[in-house]
């Protein structure tokens, strides 16, 4: 007697079952474990290569508890990307809803993940901009830039050897960092004071320099003149790098 | 048999080897000789939404030569229902490259999420319409007909038909085209005894868009894994050379995915396709003045 559809599809669902979970979903009867095996080994490998080359870093302060972390990923998650370099964003959705590892980590995980997003972010290498800038010119922040605060002590994280040294507690303030392509296309990370942060934040609003400090010495009460001093030179310094007029934008 | 890439040679592009075929191309312009490659191969999945490195790279060798394409997260045979806003996406990158072919496996890879790899169909009759009408559903949004790729399996949860049967059946059904991947068949062979020529020689020429061709891993004398990620074997060649006695010289691309060597070694496996075919060219004018 043949299958039905809905047995060959349950047969279907059961196979991918055991793949994702070969200690809890027992495998298909008709088959041999060593061909199963070939399964096993061939997909979780795929996915740990991928998610082994966007966290490095906590790949290695995880040491031995990596891997069941990323077992517990392909077991658990159904990511809904068909695009394998979507991989690791979906990783870290799963670390984000699910909690698997304690919080700093996921910070971790999102500073690795939003350095890989600024990687592999589709835009085209931008022209320099020459302006003559003024307080008055309306300013946003170039495409492909993201802005990103962190709760826990990514800056220590990113450079430490061993779990052991890093701090899982949250840190007094907050760290800011810009992520963005260089335009010779190197990706960087730029660690932010809470100043240029509210600063660049204000531009996402597309603020003019002059509103923009005029913000900032509600949000402070410091001077205005005080703050365009600093405040003009920094933006002079990120235009084409963090910033661009809005009219080339 | 498809004219369109006859007695073509074409290498599937992987990221880890732009910089090579670069330099390869380059190369061949400075000294005025023929690249070892007529045309390219891509899976949409790596470069739609990537804008990483060699993305311009990849644009500029898409405007050159010519491309097909071939996808990885389709699904065709799976449980899921069809992912249209996907396939849009995927439209959107064929048309805008000018890809000449589309391809996918006979197989599936989700379960209500993606595996990100491929698994095997269980070879059922009720199946055989299922995937069947998945397939027209994909031409009809698509626009053009795609052709579909026998799969290396190293097991099959059920089968009521032999794997050759429910690949021709499928094919018919659907009225799709067929990317023959000779690798496949020969690893299919050893992993499931059967006999790689008779396979080869009973499917319709005339559905047959091209060939793939690659190295695969011998784990045991009885399992080989289709890895991509070694040089073609003799056995593979002689089936390729067989391949072109039923069919005709036909498109043949080299897939090589990892483990990458000294580029020549991969030019110089190319140029052995190239040899194949031309004997078949000599062999079609000897028919024809003799």
């Amino acid at each position: 007697m043949p299958l039905s559809l809905e047995e060959s599809l349950a047969l279907q669902k059961n196979f991918a079952a055991h793949i994702r979970s070969p200690d809890t979903v027992a495998k298909p009867s008709a088959i041999d474990d060593e061909r199963m095996q070939v399964y096993r080994d061939l997909f979780f490998n795929c996915v740990k290569s991928f998610l082994n080359e966007a966290f490095p870093q906590l790949k290695k302060l995880m040491g031995d508890k990596w891997v069941h972390l990323q077992r517990s990923f392909y077991r658990d998650y159904f990511a809904q990307s068909p695009y394998f370099h979507r991989i690791s964003s979906e990783f870290l959705n799963y670390l984000q809803t699910a909690t698997p590892i304690e919080p700093s980590l996921i910070a971790l995980a999102e500073y690795e993940q939003a350095l890989f997003d600024v990687e592999v972010l589709q835009i085209e290498a931008a022209q320099l901009i020459r302006v003559n800038l003024t307080a008055k010119t309306p300013l946003t922040l170039k495409a492909g830039v993201s802005l990103k605060v962190f709760e826990y002590d990514v800056a220590q994280m990113i450079t430490a050897e061993k779990w052991h040294d890093v701090l899982s507690e949250k840190v007094e303030l907050p760290q800011f960092y810009a992520f963005y392509k260089s335009t010779k296309g190197k990706v960087q990370a730029l660690v932010l004071a809470p100043m240029t942060m509210a600063l660049l934040e204000l531009f996402q609003n597309e603020n003019t320099p002059l509103d923009a400090f005029s913000h900032l010495s509600e949000m402070t009460s410091m001077p205005v003149e005080q703050l365009s001093a600093f405040g003009f030179e920094f933006i002079q310094a990120q235009l084409n790098k963090l910033v661009i007029p809005v009219a080339c934008s | 048999m498809s004219s369109l890439l006859l007695n073509k040679t074409g290498l599937g592009v992987r990221r880890g080897l732009m910089k090579a075929i670069h330099k390869h191309l380059e190369d061949a312009k400075a000294f005025s000789t023929q690249p070892a490659m007529d045309f390219f191969e891509v899976a949409p999945e790596n470069w739609i939404q990537w804008g990483g490195a060699h993305r311009r790279a990849f644009d500029e060798l898409t405007e050159a030569h010519p491309f097909v394409s071939h996808g990885l997260s389709l699904s065709l045979g799976g449980p899921d229902p069809l992912r249209y806003d996907f396939i849009k996406e995927v439209k959107q990158f064929l048309d805008e490259k000018r890809m000449l072919i589309y391809s996918e496996h006979l197989s599936y890879s989700s379960d209500g999420g993606q595996m990100y790899d491929l698994m095997p169909m269980p070879l059922t009759y009720a199946m055989v319409d299922y995937v069947a009408d998945r397939i027209q559903q994909v031409q009809d949004i698509l626009g053009r007909r795609i052709a579909v790729e026998n799969v290396s399996y190293y097991a099959t949860p059920a089968q009521e038909m032999s794997e050759f049967d429910f690949f021709l059946s499928v094919v018919k059904k659907a009225d799709c085209d067929i990317l023959l991947d000779v690798n496949n068949v020969y690893v299919n062979s050893i992993n499931h005894q059967y006999d790689a020529k008779s396979f080869i020689a009973g499917l319709p020429s005339e559905r047959i868009a091209y060939m793939h061709i690659a190295g695969h891993y011998e784990e045991s004398e009885t399992l080989i894994v289709d890895t991509h990620g070694a040089a073609v074997i003799p056995k593979v060649w002689d089936l390729l050379k067989c391949a072109y006695l039923h069919h005709g010289a036909l498109g043949t691309l080299l897939e090589r995915d990892f483990n990458y060597p000294d580029f020549a070694e991969l030019a110089s496996e190319l140029q052995q396709i190239r040899l194949t075919q031309n004997q078949m060219i000599g062999n079609e004018n000897h028919a024809i003045i003799s």
